[in-house]
């Protein structure tokens, strides 16, 4: 099914020529690490090159390893932030860390998101760091919109604080947050046992309804899980899906587009969902990348290269592309499938060998 | 601009370099398309290799380093690859890395099946029983090598020298007394990045390859150690086998390319520049060697290869 002929312009901000200071190794200093769910967290940093929502850094963690991340806060200011779930040995890594410790970056790199009023914008799992970066530049442009957050179950939803502060006042929730108690005593701050870390979370009440609705003049969030442990009680795809035929239903102007990140299975159905429906789209991927700046081809999809004519693809790209949603590559390029032994690929894995852990961290 | 460079014949002389955007078929025709002359293959080996770990690629002043590992899926899950490029119309030249000899012979006759119109031998891996040291640092197994692919293809043989020795006329000498129809000069310069910060090599595998515009100055002088051993002081050739001469490194531009040809390349090809540039790029440097011929008066890439070198004779 063939989404509508897209004339969105694909920001792409990663490989201006305003200089290579981008693709130049610099390292800096975390200000805050917040916790979002066991085995998630956000940690804050500033760095000054301008940055489009949907663009990701390369990061290094020194004697471990380099992996790409989608930037889930961009503040006014140098304010960034980086949600990273621990799947892997450098996430995990990462999700140990403190405020004051240090990492490299690369970047940033490809492609953003393409920002514009009445879009339905669908995050799933940690598919909703973009999603939510790209949320915070529309309220600060004034812009309208829906957005839908997925995860497996209520205690694996990340984000959703910020999200509600931004569409509440357009503010940040969070001035470069605590490490978690926990992580203190050297249980771990990725620690699944926590209990504990979820009270620390939970800093800030939940202000949203049983219904998993928040909605203000700004835009509206719309919380899904797949247990119905909070919110709907579906996947992100089958929620979408329903928030267009509500609006096809009730008479008011249907979506201008739809954006989407997360597993490539919910991407590839929501592709689907925009084409029967006409709407513009855009979707970020992600495949395991090693130079980040387009030459290895580790990340190559149809010919194209998803650190550089990427991540974020528009609707008629991604239906010329017939490895979507179907075959990554792996560390040798050989060709594999999207789900492989039951579990979903994972960028964020690179080098971590085929047992590193679960894809998604609530699952472990 | 029809060239032929050591036997391969190509639409103008400005390929892709091994390495660069040669994971699938379908980025290897991206390249052609763009208007590449040729295009290199990633070095390609029996076994799957994920190479090293991340990072594997970093930006430096003047160029790049890189510590990829030779990664690859084996030959095997490769040809389809091969074969996608070359229905695609590309001019493929497939390189190939062993561990010895018979691996080198094994891989090119296999390689030349699926169509490629050339094999290049890189030699920048370390010997298997060897110290480390890269294989082609010894003019011996280079000779013997080269002389074991030459005798199983009908294509032509390049061969791909490393800067890391002393004096390449001694490796160009080996292979071009074994057959080879082509030497490509140069492979990437050996290198490490420290990180004054964190204290410690910034690259997965430590140290890694040099490559980038501060290697132009370096290559150009190895193409013309080599193309001045084979043309003797007068400026002929001299007498025995004389490959052709493909020019690598630092090259961005035409004008750069053209320094090369200058120097005594047939042809050359293109890598680093792609970080800027995109796919784009060896295409684009193809139309600006051809627009500097023209502004030079020079039709074909034969009036004036190796031209700097007889100037310089003149004295």
């Amino acid at each position: 099914m063939r989404a509508m002929h897209d004339n969105v312009d694909i920001i792409r901000l990663g490989d201006h020529k305003a200089g290579k200071k981008p693709r130049s190794l610099r390292e800096v200093t975390l200000e805050g690490v917040e916790p979002e769910c066991p085995g998630v967290h956000t940690l804050h940093f500033k760095d000054s090159l301008p940055l489009a929502p949907g663009q990701f850094y390369m990061i290094w963690v020194p004697g471990k390893g380099e992996i790409p991340l989608t930037a889930s806060i961009i503040s006014p200011g140098d304010n960034r932030g980086l949600t990273v779930a621990a799947v892997g040995e450098k996430t995990h890594m990462l999700n140990r860390m403190r405020t004051g410790d240090r990492i490299g970056i690369r970047g940033p790199f490809g492609s953003g998101f393409h920002l514009r009023d009445d879009w339905l914008w669908v995050g799933g799992g940690i598919g909703a760091s973009p999603i939510v970066a790209s949320l915070s530049a529309l309220v600060e442009a004034g812009q309208k919109a829906t957005v839908v957050l997925g995860s497996t179950r209520a205690d694996a939803l990340i984000l959703r604080r910020r999200a509600v502060a931004l569409l509440e006042d357009g503010g940040d929730v969070t001035g470069g947050a605590a490490d978690v108690a926990a992580g203190e005593a050297g249980g771990g701050a990725g620690d699944e046992a926590g209990g504990m870390a979820g009270d620390e979370a939970d800093k800030h009440p939940d202000i949203i309804p049983d219904d998993g609705i928040y909605s203000t003049p700004r835009g509206s969030l719309h919380i899904c899980t797949d247990d119905g442990t909070a919110g709907y009680r579906g996947l992100a795809s089958q929620l979408a899906h329903s928030l267009i035929m509500e609006r096809k239903g009730s008479g008011q102007k249907m979506f201008k587009g739809l954006a989407a990140c997360g597993p490539e299975p919910m991407m590839l159905t929501l592709l689907e969902l925009a084409g029967l429906h006409g709407l513009h789209c855009q979707f970020s991927l992600e495949r395991f990348m090693k130079c980040g700046v387009g030459i290895c081809d580790s990340c190559t999809m149809d010919g194209l290269q998803i650190c550089r004519d990427g991540p974020v693809f528009d609707g008629a790209a991604l239906s010329e592309m017939g490895e979507f949603g179907r075959f990554v590559r792996d560390l040798s390029g050989r060709k594999i499938e999207v789900w492989k032994h039951g579990r979903r690929f994972t960028a964020a894995e690179e080098g971590d060998g085929g047992d590193a852990g679960p894809a998604d961290p609530a699952d472990s | 601009m029809t060239v032929e460079a050591g036997g391969l014949r190509m639409a103008n002389p400005v390929m892709l370099a091994s390495g660069i955007l040669g994971e699938t078929g379908k980025s290897l025709l991206r390249v052609h398309e763009a208007g590449a002359g040729g295009v290199v293959t990633k070095s390609i080996g029996f076994e799957t290799r994920e190479g090293h770990a991340n990072p594997t690629f970093l930006e430096v002043a003047g160029g790049y380093i890189n510590a990829m590992g030779l990664p690859n899926p084996g030959l095997d899950e490769y040809a389809p690859e091969l074969m996608t490029a070359v229905a695609g119309g590309a001019v493929v030249v497939g390189s190939i890395f062993g561990s010895d000899v018979e691996e080198y012979a094994r891989l090119a006759t296999r390689v030349q099946e699926y169509g490629t119109k050339a094999v290049e031998l890189n030699l920048s891996c370390p010997h298997a029983q060897g110290t480390g040291m890269e294989l082609g640092t010894d003019p011996r197994l280079v000779a013997s090598i080269t002389a074991a692919v030459k005798g199983v293809v009908a294509v032509p043989v390049f061969v791909k020298l490393t800067p890391n020795i002393t004096d390449i006329r001694d490796i160009a000498d080996a292979a071009a007394a074994a057959g080879a129809d082509a030497v490509v000069a140069v492979n990437t310069l050996k290198a490490i990045a420290i990180d004054a910060g964190a204290r410690v090599p910034v690259l997965g595998n430590r140290v890694g390859g040099f490559s980038g515009p501060a290697l132009k100055h370096i290559g150009l002088r190895m193409v013309w150690d080599i193309y001045s051993m084979f043309h003797g002081p007068d400026g002929s050739p001299s007498g025995g086998r004389t490959p052709a001469i493909i020019g690598v490194g630092g090259i961005e531009t035409g004008v750069d390319a053209a320094e090369y040809i200058l120097a005594g390349a047939d042809a050359v090809q293109v890598g680093s520049a792609l970080v800027d540039g995109g796919p784009e790029a060896p295409g684009r440097i193809a139309r600006e060697l051809c627009e500097w011929m023209d502004a030079s008066g020079f039709t074909t890439v034969d009036e004036f290869r190796g031209l700097a070198y007889r100037n310089s004779l003149r004295e």
